[in-house]
């Protein structure tokens, strides 16, 4: 027992360091460029972006519809701290700041919104995150020291491929457990019956704001993270478009399912690489690709599976302790 | 005194009033119902004692405090607990984590472990399905674990909106038993029925509730045999 769940809290970041090692080693042999490499950056990040999604969207029940506002904070935060504030320190502590700093920002802003816009339900609450969405965009492009709408240039490119590894799967492995806590209970309760779990006692405000100011935080780090892979950012980088690709990660991968998120992300980021050779036909492909996937698994690819090392079998968390020696106590007794 | 004293409750949706000046009471250990026809404004009034719906004037007195102004979560720390309308269990977790779910007010892990032993000695069906999620209940056994889990808060106060609705009528049966027995442990409970002659005979006390008014009161026997009652709800 002890060394199963040894080799299952492991095997996860083995996966990841292989896949690392593995672009290390195809990079050297010059089997891959630059481009694959970035594109594959692109997915850790949206991996972290639909993730994050999902957590508010697929295990809480609401329906955000303006994640790339949060992730647009997050990388104009990060970007004012390593490309602005500590412009001529060259340190990976000045990028993890900016990083810290992206994920705050975002995390304020889910804040202020979520406030008074939590009390409200279903469609109303995606009304209010879509306008915070321009919202943010609109005033960015009003900013000038941080260059309105041409945007800001020269970030310095602290990120790369093991940065963005490592991040993702600290997410996951955030999200994981955070899923399967009493707090993650919550979460649930309140996606399955929310008038339930307000009957119950479960103070059904605080959950939503807790689980919607973790995921402006991760949306925050992602946003960071872009900002330091691209370089050059400009709000309409995140634009509704932006959003909506989250959101068509989030249900084609399946809501509700972490290992859902990853695959949701990493093929249909990687997909439309993988058209181009269609030219002009790759989005319409890409679109009627992702009705395919609607029509014959409306649950998304992952809807309601979860790989073994992406769960924590709820035993383990807390009926053991309690049944365990309830049950160990009467075998006693007989 | 009353354990819960309502005092001329009044509650809108909008331009519609619901409830219009509405006034009962509980005394600790009774069962006492309302009765009364669709659109009458039975779940309105458990709504707004829970603290689901906001009262537009009048107060709900529980154990000398005034709920009207408090959020949902602290009445059910004040200790009413309340099984909604329509079986609403939490489909996408397991049985024991639904009656954990009702206990998460409760800190000492011991007495949620005793409790959950106390639901599962009342519904020993609930024990056999405890591993199942929730949604893959029958609707007899969502009502007895929605029953349950409201048992976990332990609140002093039980509320039960129509837990008759939808059930074989066996199972009816089996689940007002319970009522009977979750009050002779000492639950007061308030309940809300459509069918009068069940509500009837499982309350001391009831009220007749006719588009937001209270039109009768008393001793439910007496309702029983009441000619206008027997006329209206009873079919008779």
């Amino acid at each position: 027992m002890k060394g199963k769940k040894w080799i299952k809290a492991v095997y996860p970041a083995a996966i990841v360091a292989l896949i690392y090692l593995l672009v290390t080693v195809l990079r050297q042999l010059g089997i891959m460029n630059g481009y694959y490499n970035q594109v594959l950056m692109f997915a850790g990040i949206n991996i972290m972006m639909t993730a994050s999604l999902n957590l508010v969207n697929g295990f809480t029940g609401q329906f955000c519809i303006g994640h790339a506002g949060f992730m647009s904070l997050g990388a104009y935060g990060a970007a004012i701290v390593t490309g602005m504030l500590f412009k001529h320190t060259d340190s990976i502590f000045v990028f993890l700041l900016g990083l810290f700093a992206g994920g705050l920002a975002a995390m304020a802003a889910g804040m202020l919104i979520g406030l008074p816009s939590l009390k409200l339900k279903g469609d109303y609450l995606a009304i209010v995150t879509l306008a915070f969405g321009e919202i943010v965009r609109a005033l960015l492009r009003l900013v000038k020291p941080i260059g309105g709408a041409r945007g800001m240039i020269g970030i310095p490119g602290y990120a790369n491929l093991g940065w963005i590894l490592f991040f993702m799967a600290l997410t996951l492995f955030l999200l994981r457990n955070l899923i399967h806590s009493p707090f993650g209970r919550a979460f649930i309760a309140i996606r399955d019956n929310e008038v339930a779990a307000d009957a119950m006692g479960i103070n059904t405000t605080k959950y939503k704001m807790t689980s919607f100011c973790i995921a402006a935080f991760i949306a925050g780090v992602a946003g960071g993270l872009y900002a330091h892979v691209i370089s050059f950012i400009q709000p309409d980088n995140f634009s509704f478009t932006k959003s909506a690709d989250f959101l068509v990660y989030l249900y084609a991968g399946g809501s509700g399912s972490l290992t859902g998120s990853v695959v949701g992300a990493t093929l249909l980021t990687i997909l439309p690489e993988f058209l181009r050779f269609l030219a002009d036909w790759r989005l319409a492909v890409y679109a009627v690709i992702l009705v395919l996937v609607m029509l014959y698994r409306s649950e998304g690819l992952c809807g309601g599976l979860e790989l073994p090392f992406m769960r924590i079998r709820r035993k383990e968390l807390y009926e053991e302790p309690l049944f365990g020696k309830k049950e160990k106590g009467k075998e006693g007794q007989a | 005194m009353a354990m819960l004293e309502v005092k001329d409750l009044k509650v809108s949706y909008g331009a519609i009033q619901a409830v219009q000046g509405v006034s009962f009471r509980l005394d600790q250990g009774e069962i006492v119902a309302l009765i009364g026809s669709n659109g009458a404004g039975k779940s309105t009034i458990l709504r707004t004692i829970s603290g689901l719906e906001r009262a537009k004037g009048g107060s709900v007195v529980f154990e000398g405090g005034e709920l009207t102004k408090l959020k949902a979560h602290k009445i059910v720390e004040r200790g009413i607990a309340h099984v909604p309308e329509g079986r609403r269990v939490f489909p996408g977790l397991t049985v024991t984590e639904n009656l954990r779910m009702g206990a998460n007010l409760i800190q000492d892990k011991a007495k949620i472990a005793e409790n959950l032993g106390k639901v599962f000695e009342i519904f020993p069906r609930l024990k056999e399905r405890e591993r199942q999620q929730a949604g893959t209940l029958s609707g007899g056994e969502q009502q007895m674990l929605a029953l349950g889990r409201a048992l976990m808060t332990e609140g002093k106060l039980l509320m039960l909106d129509e837990p008759s609705m939808g059930l074989a009528p066996i199972i009816v049966e089996e689940i007002f038993e319970v009522i009977k027995k979750i009050n002779a442990m000492g639950t007061s409970i308030l309940l809300i029925e459509q069918n009068a002659f069940l509500a009837l005979s499982t309350a001391s006390r009831a009220y007749v509730l006719e588009t937001g008014k209270i039109t009768m009161e008393g001793d439910s026997k007496k309702l029983l045999n009441d000619d206008r009652v027997k006329a209206a709800y009873l079919g008779a």
